[in-house]
């Protein structure tokens, strides 16, 4: 199921929505089901949830109100309920159909809403794939146009999947009324177009549309102009609109060479229509479905650009794919701004036993709200000096102090509630009620709530949560006090900010901060004892649910598990005991001994746990992903690939097999495997030699290779007949050789 | 004062549910914690939901009575060994719950509770895998040590979890799953298609296949899901050790009116099979039970509510009306969340999906929802306290 969730300004009020696709083969019943289990934080922020039916059926208002919402409208008690459908040929969005909560949207609104959401879910789909390539110095593209840039859209890559084919669809609707015949500019569309054709047999009842498209960028060469020609004539034994798609318009010329095709024909001009899926530049008239003028993507003519030292790389003109890629080899090094980063931090803290890894938030009620691959406890803090007097620091700063103290109903939220209580009846003499809440509540249902009401805009409250990754659940708190008529002033404490960048961050602090009409020294006030970069990796990216996947499909396939195996297992399903606290977080025969980490490196000194060192390597490799530090590790980068050098891992850079297996579970395959054969092979063969060492120190990580291979997390490898026989005597043997059993199978 | 007799249950084969509950009056009648016996029988033949209420009468008997589970044979013999306690549920919960298994002869059993547990963990969780066909020369496709169940009567499957006093588990085969309805669902419907249907059908012949199949999936993953959240914790948050488990089996008949007889003794039911199954002519029926030893639905609901100890103090008629608004409704004990609570329901929606009859066997409750006329209506009977709660689901496998 596809879904997007995002805040959209509209003309007097800002709303967070979540999106949603209900798939044709879904029962509204299941698409409930579906909302709950996977977006249940993000439910507790939305005002609403907007679902589209599906993209090839019509419907009336009244049709839509009398499906089915009656389970949907369970699961989602506080939040609006908008369907996205259309009808002959035209977008609309119904009235609000839960009565429980949300308002219904003016006109004018829901005006904006639909052109927001077809601007926000395309976008998506551009950031979301690899359709955006960019290379730095020295390299250069050479565009399918012969003009030379350091990017390039390619949109043929949004096709990945069918949610993606269908919403393009959805959108294009309007421009298929009539339409009988539709000609892409090159093939690199043709899923999409193909996609549309049948989807538009269903939707208007109708045989398909024909499709036909053109064999490659037409850059105004005579002899592609007489294909083109040839394509339009096709087009003319049909009768009705001709549609012709492109992928994107920057300058405006292939238009132009299409006219002049035409005139060529006895096609009438105005048979024909044009529509660019993306919009490039603001100049540009041509109907589009998404406008990324803003991406800028200057371009340069051959004359224009100094080749020295300088190394070309070409897009295809017919799969408009670059002809190479380019590895960019990265070394991790020491982080030149550890306060900013939270590497300081997370070194001052270790041991405190405040990190976990593979676990679960659970809200006071015992409801599961995610998953958290580092998870942090951060009441366990208080036990370091340095957070405790940080915390009280901040409280008995707060100016005016605060009048209520709002948290999130969650155990760490309850334990930093009352220790703020106990701080502030020190320092003010004041005694706030404590209320916990996820938002969204009536303040009829939260009698504290109803205090609210009565404060001046000269008061303040708290909100106050222990960690905060992008600031959206405090966002959406304030959105709720906005509800209840609060019009004071708040202040946000924040144990741990964990963004996944500091321009994230930073970017949340200036927006909770702002105050309407009020000057800087009355806004709201936003303060965090720590700030520490680190990962959102939920299920999808956590490694510890990728390892427990590889054994759970093991065992569906069928094989017995061994015992050390078993054990394993149990413990990362353990959802009672959170065992990977101390030593346990890499894979390792029962009888051997944990990895440890030994003095002086760079990234974590000793007396920390496994959690303590996967912090420390996962904040180091997120500040390189992020481009604010000067060692950049952009991942999935294309043609320009950043990879990290395997001495990292398996070499020379980093001794202790501790800290390999770290970066080993931290990193993505992409970051770690080289695209071009020569650095691969050899990546491949240093991964061998530590498997097969016979020194013990080395070939400890072993378990740990075998699993990343069998899980898919680095390329799949082979033994020969000499190499098992040294691995036999192994006590992990009995895990080695099931663990390449599961990677020989394709599990 | 007369001492009691230390108590001694017998369990035949073929024995009715009618009769586990007059044993589980017995059980309740008793105040002593004597050491008690069961004599159990390795079969329990057809009749439907046996395996879950027996286990449901192993865990109550072995709660208030440190138990002695006694086989009716003089020897052990490895395939019989095999095939009851490593692969029926019946026998599994035995030796996982008493104290000791001993043949008449008191030999006792040569595997240990251990050993069976360590067996059944390395092959998924999957206790019992009930096929009438072998697999191909060649073929892996069934898993490796697990014997056919000599007596059965058509394909099943049991999969099982075993709590210990520290940890709560999952069975191996669904580890990860728990709470993440879609892998789950998907899981247990590969399972179900591998181990208990042949060919590429899924075995659901209903109007709307892909609904039932949902249904059915649904049915399993809220009701497993249930027993996991509420299922396995004492009222001080403890783990209580024990089995949960998911059985699957397969019912078949040459004539609809045949499985009247293995409904005896279960009124509701029989009423159910003579007004839905009978008149359909419906051949082939699949059972779905999903078992805890947990403090019950009601137990686990009033003490998250902070009212536990009024579970002793409500009356029938309160019991009964609380118990069907916690399947019915979304009533639930994640107080804090909006949306939560629809677990329960999402069951009741999918036994009329079925077109199932359901049991739910917990407390003091014994409840049924079936259709009555057109409409699906709850049922009550009183009954003897049971440790824990037993959903069954029964239904045919095509529309009518």
């Amino acid at each position: 199921m596809f879904a997007l969730e995002d805040t959209f300004e509209l003309s007097d009020r800002s709303i967070r929505v979540l999106f949603v696709d209900r798939p044709k083969t879904w029962s509204h019943g299941q698409l409930a089901n579906e909302l709950y289990d996977d977006h249940r934080p993000t439910l507790l922020q939305a005002d609403y949830v907007v679902v589209r039916e599906p993209v090839d059926s019509q419907a009336t208002a009244a049709e839509i109100k009398t499906l089915p919402w009656t389970a949907l409208l369970e699961r989602i008690p506080n939040c609006g309920l908008l369907v996205l459908y259309s009808n002959r040929f035209q977008h609309r969005i119904s009235k609000n159909l839960n009565p429980k909560a949300g308002e219904d949207l003016s006109p004018q609104q829901k005006g904006e809403l639909l052109a927001r959401l077809q601007q926000r879910e395309i976008r998506h789909f551009v950031e979301s794939s690899n359709a955006l390539l960019r290379v730095t110095h020295p390299w250069i593209l050479r565009l399918p146009s012969n003009k030379y840039g350091q990017e390039f859209l390619r949109v043929g890559s949004i096709q990945t999947n069918k949610p993606a084919l269908d919403a393009i669809f959805f959108w294009m609707l309007p421009h298929l009324k009539d339409c009988t015949v539709i000609l892409t500019e090159t093939w690199t569309i043709s899923s999409l177009s193909l996609n549309v054709s049948r989807l538009l047999a269903n939707y208007r009842n109708t045989a398909p549309c024909r499709v036909d498209m053109l064999s490659r960028y037409h850059n105004g060469a005579i002899e592609l102009r007489a294909e083109m020609k040839a394509a339009f004539e096709r087009a003319e034994l049909t009768e009705g609109r001709i549609l012709f798609l492109m992928s994107a318009s920057m300058s405006g010329r292939l238009q132009q060479q299409c006219l002049r095709a035409l005139d060529l024909t006895n096609i009438p001009v105005n048979r024909v229509s044009f529509l660019s899926l993306i919009k490039l530049n603001d100049k540009i008239t041509t109907d589009h479905l998404c406008d990324l003028s803003d991406l800028d993507l200057a371009f340069q003519e051959e004359t224009e650009v100094d080749f020295t030292n300088r190394q070309v790389i070409e897009i295809d003109r017919t799969t408009f794919f670059p002809q190479n890629m380019k590895d960019r080899p990265v070394l991790i090094s020491q982080d030149k701004q550890p306060k900013e980063s939270g590497s300081e931090a997370l070194e001052a803290y270790k041991g405190s036993g405040w990190l976990s890894l593979h676990r679960d938030s659970k809200d006071s009620g015992g409801q599961t709200l995610r998953h958290h691959c580092i998870y942090f406890d951060v009441p366990k803090l208080f036990a370091v000096p340095r957070f405790d007097r940080g915390f009280q620091q901040i409280l008995v700063s707060l100016d005016p102090p605060p009048k209520l103290i709002i948290t999130p109903p969650h155990k760490a939220g309850e334990q930093l509630a009352a220790k703020a209580a106990q701080i502030l009846e020190i320092a003010h003499g004041l005694k706030p009620p404590i209320t916990h809440t996820h938002g969204g509540e009536s303040d009829g249902a939260n009698p504290e709530l109803s205090l609210l009401k009565e404060l001046g805009e000269e008061d303040s409250i708290m909100i106050l949560d222990d960690v905060s990754i992008t600031g959206e659940q405090l966002s959406s708190l304030q959105a709720s006090l906005r509800r209840l008529e609060y019009r004071g002033r708040i202040h946000y404490v924040i144990g741990i900010a964990r963004p996944p960048a500091l321009t994230v961050w930073n970017d949340r602090i200036r927006k909770l901060k702002f105050r309407k009409g009020y000057p800087e020294d009355r806004r709201h006030t936003v303060n965090s004892v720590e700030r520490i970069v680190m990962p959102d990796w939920r299920r999808k990216q956590c490694p510890w649910c990728r390892e427990l996947k590889l054994y759970l499909q093991l065992a569906q396939y069928g094989i017995p598990l061994v015992e050390d195996l078993v054990e394993r297992l149990q413990l990362l399903d353990n959802q009672d005991d959170y065992s990977l606290l101390g030593n346990d977080a890499f894979l390792r025969a029962k009888e051997d001994n944990p990895l440890e980490l030994t003095t002086n490196s760079i990234l974590l000194n000793t007396g920390g746990s496994h959690a303590d060192l996967i912090a420390a390597v996962a904040n180091r490799v997120q500040r390189m992903r992020t481009g604010e530090d000067a060692d950049r590790l952009t991942s999935g980068g294309f043609p320009e690939h950043d990879v990290l050098c395997s001495s990292c891992y398996f070499g020379n850079t980093f001794n202790d097999s501790v800290i390999r297996a770290a970066v080993l579970r931290v990193t993505t395959r992409p970051e770690l495997e080289f695209s071009e054969d020569e650095a691969e092979r050899a990546r491949r063969e240093l991964t061998v030699s530590i498997l097969t060492s016979e020194k013990r120190n080395e070939s400890d990580l072993s378990c740990e290779i075998l699993l990343a291979s069998a899980s898919g997390h680095l390329p799949p490898l082979s033994l020969t007949e000499p190499q098992w026989k040294k691995l036999e005597s192994r006590p992990e043997f009995a895990i080695l050789k099931q663990l390449f059993q599961g990677a020989s199978r394709d599990l | 004062m007369k001492a009691l007799v230390p108590p001694s249950i017998e369990i035949g084969k073929n024995i009715t549910l009618a009769e586990v509950e007059s044993r589980l009056a017995e059980i309740e009648a008793r105040s002593d914690r004597d050491d008690a016996t069961l004599h159990l029988a390795r079969h329990l033949g057809p009749n439907f939901f046996v395996e879950s209420w027996v286990t449901a009468l192993i865990a109550t008997l072995s709660s208030r009575h440190p138990l002695t589970v006694r086989d009716w044979h003089r020897n052990w013999e490895a395939p019989e060994v095999d095939q009851f306690f490593k692969a029926r549920l019946s026998g599994f919960s035995a030796l996982m719950n008493a104290r000791g298994v001993e043949n008449d002869s008191a030999q006792t059993l040569p595997v240990t509770p251990a050993q069976v547990r360590a067996q059944t963990s390395s092959l998924g969780g999957v206790l019992e895998r009930n096929v009438s066909v072998l697999p191909p020369e060649g073929v892996d496709d069934y898993l490796p040590g697990i014997e056919m169940t000599r007596h059965a009567e058509g394909r099943s499957i049991t999969i099982c979890a075993v709590d210990s006093d520290t940890q709560r588990n999952v069975p191996v085969i669904f580890s990860g799953l728990m709470g993440n309805r879609k892998s789950f669902i998907s899981s247990f419907l590969n399972l179900k298609h591998r181990y208990m249907e042949r060919g590429t059908t899924s075995g659901l012949e209903h109007l709307d296949q892909l609904a039932a199949e949902e249904a059915l999936a649904t049915f399993v993953f809220e009701a497993f899901q249930n027993s996991f959240e509420h299922g396995c914790r004492d009222q001080h948050g403890k783990v209580i050790p024990g089995v949960r488990s998911i059985l699957l089996r397969k019912h078949a008949s040459i004539d609809p009116s045949g499985f009247l007889a293995r409904a005896q003794g279960f009124p509701a039911l029989e009423e159910f099979l003579k007004q839905e199954i009978i008149p359909g002519g419906h051949t082939k029926l699949l059972e779905v039970s999903v078992s805890d030893q947990g403090l019950g639905i009601l137990g686990n609901y009033l003490h998250s509510q902070g009212r536990f100890a009024e579970r002793t103090i409500l009356s029938g008629e309160e019991r009964r009306d609380l118990l069907q608004d916690l399947i019915s409704g979304p009533l639930t004990s994640k107080t804090t969340f909006p949306g939560a609570g629809q677990g329960l329901p999402n069951v009741t929606k999918a036994v009329q999906t079925l077109g199932g009859f359901l049991t739910v066997r917990t407390d003091e409750s014994w409840l049924t929802y079936g259709k009555q006329g057109q409409r699906y209506v709850f049922q009550s009977i009183d009954a003897a306290p049971v440790v824990g709660t037993h959903i069954s689901l029964l239904f045919p496998l095509r529309s009518r």
